[in-house]
This record gives structure tokens, sequence and C-alpha cells, in this order.
């Protein structure tokens, strides 16, 4: 099912939130083509009823069979509309309230299984397994884990004029300075970087460096409601990823220990670790980026790695007080 | 089965950081057996541990978790099995400026494992903010061919939360 989304005289913010919902859509198999409105029939429209140019766009749709969402705004009558939002309402509310509105059902992205090469393709209607929409192959983190010829390689990585070196092959980010490193991992969510192989990292003695496998993990947890659900189905960790310079970063330690112990997707996943399954979709996101991620579709699940006899686990008083005391809360051994 | 005392070992080479991280995660100032280097100072360090370390995290119902830190310094081996006797683990602390750091870990990992086959250990990688020409690589090759997958992190071992992830990540492997 495609909706033709239209938006008149919203704000940026509003306009990017939108098409992030868009995203979230897709993978309940809707596809929503987000666009400014220029006056021609669409199925939505999403408008500030403040605007002067708002106004005119909806006097124009509401001549017609369009559903309208509106800006909320002290002294808006929320009857007169398909449905309100805030500005600055983010996109699972828009997500939410789009597919309430459609008729679809609103619900926490689920992960759909997918090949890696549908990675690229459009969204497909709903009796069709949904891959990565286009529109989420351009987000930063998203290339980085779904290109081959991004993934794992030693990137020179530019957005917005800032630039940081992924030197995967050494498991490490360089910025020039920690201001830099901070403003990047914020947006790797965010489509509108470049990436550029880089022959060989310099030993500069500026600058600064850091844990790759926690910028991207970071980064990853901080965009989790922008991030679309991670595409491929059962998966696991080859290894430990560098987490020591992430210590806020415990559900993240708990995915890894399950991880490097058993495969699983997303739904599964979250049910063993009792970690929400967008947690989750974003730690994947992050492994996969940092190539220490590896598939299990159709291969026999390899036996759990048993730990060695004399430290099995037996859960105790004590491991529960040792837990607490280093914020693991509840014994997570 | 009850522990009937809960130990946690630190280990390392002499400058990788074992009194600083012990310092950071103990609740009171650790005992310390620090003399001034003999041969002058090693960039910002400029005492060494001629023992060993040792102090005490409060668990909440009063239970102390005692902290060991093994001294690096080669003759003081012979205390190792004695110390990392019924440990919980053994956290290695490694300086990434070493040049031979990769060896070292190899040193570190088999040295422990002779001791206990079984023993439980995380690696902190320290020094490693301001040097970019660090890799983690050669030590995952190392782990690998160690046996048993073992986390490795680079830490900042003046850092409480750093500390902790180290042992977070000990008792995850449990």
């Amino acid at each position: 099912m495609k909706v033709d989304l239209k938006f008149a005289a919203v704000s940026r913010q509003s306009e990017e939130q939108l098409r992030l919902a868009a995203d979230l859509m897709a993978a309940q198999g809707l596809r929503v083509v987000v666009s400014p409105w220029d006056g021609t029939r669409c199925d939505v429209l999403v408008v500030d009823a403040q605007d002067t140019y708002g106004q005119h766009a909806l006097n124009l749709a509401r001549r017609r069979p369009v559903k309208i969402v509106a800006l909320a705004h002290a002294g808006l009558s929320a009857d007169a509309y398909a449905a309100v939002l805030a500005e600055d309402a983010p996109a699972s509310d828009w997500a939410r309230a789009l597919a309430r509105m459609l008729g679809a059902p609103s619900s926490v992205p689920v992960v759909q299984p997918a090949s890696e090469a549908e990675a690229e393709a459009p969204a497909q209607t709903p009796t069709e397994s949904v891959g990565v929409p286009t529109a989420d192959a351009s987000r930063g983190l998203c290339r980085l884990a779904l290109d081959p010829d991004l993934r794992g390689k030693d990137l020179l990585a530019q957005r917005e004029g800032l630039s940081v070196v992924l030197a995967s092959s050494r498991g490490r980010v360089v910025a020039d300075s920690e201001a830099d490193l901070a403003r990047l991992r914020a947006q790797l969510a965010l489509p509108g970087w470049t990436f550029s192989p880089v022959a060989a990292v310099a030993d500069s003695a500026a600058g600064v460096s850091a844990s790759l496998d926690a910028f991207y993990v970071d980064g990853a947890l901080a965009a989790r409601d922008q991030l679309p659900p991670f595409p491929h189905g059962t998966v696991r960790l080859s290894d430990w990823p560098d987490l020591g310079g992430a210590p806020a970063l415990v559900d993240a330690l708990k995915l890894v220990r399950t991880l490097l112990r058993q495969a699983g997707d997303v739904n599964e996943l979250a049910a063993s670790t009792q970690v929400d399954g967008l947690s989750v979709s974003a730690c994947l996101w992050a492994f996969s980026a940092a190539d220490l991620l590896r598939r299990e579709d159709g291969l026999p699940q390899a036996a759990a790695v048993v730990p060695p006899a004399a430290a099995l686990a037996i859960r105790t008083q004590t491991m529960d007080k040792l837990a607490r005391r280093f914020g693991l809360g509840a014994s997570s051994t | 089965m009850e522990l009937e005392s809960i130990k946690l070992v630190f280990g390392g080479p002499v400058g990788a950081g074992k009194s600083t991280a012990i310092r950071a995660i103990a609740d009171a100032e650790p005992i310390s057996t620090e003399m001034p280097l003999i041969d002058g100072p090693m960039g910002d360090k400029t005492t060494t541990t001629v023992a060993l370390d040792f102090a005490t995290v409060m668990l909440d119902d009063g239970a102390p978790l005692f902290v060991y830190g093994l001294p690096g310094q080669a003759h003081f081996e012979f205390m190792y099995p004695i110390v990392v006797e019924g440990a919980l683990g053994v956290i290695v602390l490694l300086n990434g400026t070493q040049p031979d750091l990769a060896a070292e870990c190899e040193r570190w990992l088999t040295g422990m494992r002779r001791i206990n086959e079984a023993i439980l250990m995380v690696i902190g990688v320290t020094q490693t903010e301001t040097l970019p020409s660090f890799s983690i690589t050669p030590l995952r090759e190392v782990i690998k061919r160690c046996g048993a997958p073992v986390p490795v992190f680079t830490i900042d071992a003046r850092s409480k939360e750093e500390v902790t992830q180290l042992v977070r990540a000990l008792l995850l492997e449990m």
C-alpha cells in the first residue's frame, strides 16, 4: 500500500521526523512517500493551520478526501482533523498517528527477515518480506552496516564540515577533538555522510583516539528511535566489542554476553536479555557496522559456549549483591 | 554454593595502572606498598608497587569484596597462585603504549591459565586515548589463539565508571 503524504508550512524538524516516521512505517508494509505540498492530490496532508500558506493548503485539501494532520496550537480544535500532533513530536508518535489513521497495526518495529541483497530495494507490499527501504540505506550507520564496500574498512567519514577516521582495522575512531567526536557520534543515524577509503591511517600525534565499537553503539542507542528495524534475521557476535569507554552501556554488555553464547534475532534477543527491542535493534546496527556480526540464517545452530565447569554460574545471593554493586541490577549472571 | 570470601584480582605488568584502577573503585584508600622507582620516573609514574595492593569494596549487605593487585615485577610471580586462588576472576591491565603489547597479553593469558585453567579474565588496555596508532586487533588475535574468548576493553584506569565496566564484563562471564 502506498500513501502519498504532503506537508505544508511545517518546520524542518517536523519534516525530518515525518520522513523518519515514513521509514518506520515501511516495516509495517506501508510505503509512505513524503514530499512538500504542491497543490496536487495526496492522501495525507500535514499542515500548520496557523500559517498563511498552511491555511491555503488546508482550504484546498478540505475540498478533497484528504486526511489532514495539524500541528498543535493553543485553541486548535482537534475534532476538525484526523490527528493533531505537537511540532516537536518524535518520529515514533508520527508513525503511530499515521498508522491509526490509515488503519495499519501500530507496534514497535519488529524485524522482518530479509536478505542483504534486498537492502537497496524499495519497500515491498505487506505480503512480501520487507527489506531496508532505500531511504534508510542513506543513513550513515545503516550504510556502514549494509554496504560490504564500507563495512569493516578504514574510512574517512565526513558530514557537514566535520570528519573522523573510522579505522576499522584497528578498532578505533580518530578525530581532531572530543567535540568533533561527540558531534559526529550524535549524527550517525542521519543521512548526508560521505565515506572515502583511507589507504593508511596516519599516526599523527594530534587528535583523540577512542573505541570504534563504543562510538557506533553509543551513537546507535542515542538514535534508537530514528533507526529502522535491523533487517537481518538470526545473528551472532564473533568478538567482544570494545565497550570500555562507554560505561553507561550496560544493556549493550548484557546483549553482548548473550550474542556470544547463542545466535538470535531481535525479538529472541529482547526476550532473553530483557532489553527493549529498539535498543537491541540499535545495538545490532552498531555491531554490524563494526563488522562483528555473523549471520546464522539457514545454518545449523552452533552449540552455545559453555563456561568452564569451575566458573559455572550458580545463582546465589553473593552474585546478586555483586551485580547490584557494580550496576548490573538484579543478577544478570 | 556460597563463596567463603569474595576476591577480585587485578594483574598486569608494571605501569599498566593496576594501583590506579583499584583506587578508582575502592570504597577507601587502598593499602598500597609503593616505593619510589630506583631508576627514576617512568613518564608520569614515579613509584612502583613492591608487594601488592589491597582494597575493599563493600556490597550492599556489608559483606566485603576483597580486591588485590598483583605486583608486576617478575620476581613476585611466586605470589600469583596464592593470591589468585579462589578469586572470582582476574582483570588484566595492559599499558597500550607498550611496544610488545600483544606478547605481554599472551604472557598474562597463558600465565593465569597455567595457575587455573578455568580462571575468568577480562583485559583492560590503558593509555590509548592519545595514541592514534593503537590497534586492538592484535590483542583480539592473541585472545583467539589462546583459547576461550576474553573481553578486551580500552579504558582509563583513573575512571571509576570505566574500571567498573571491566568488573561488569567479568561478572557477565560467570
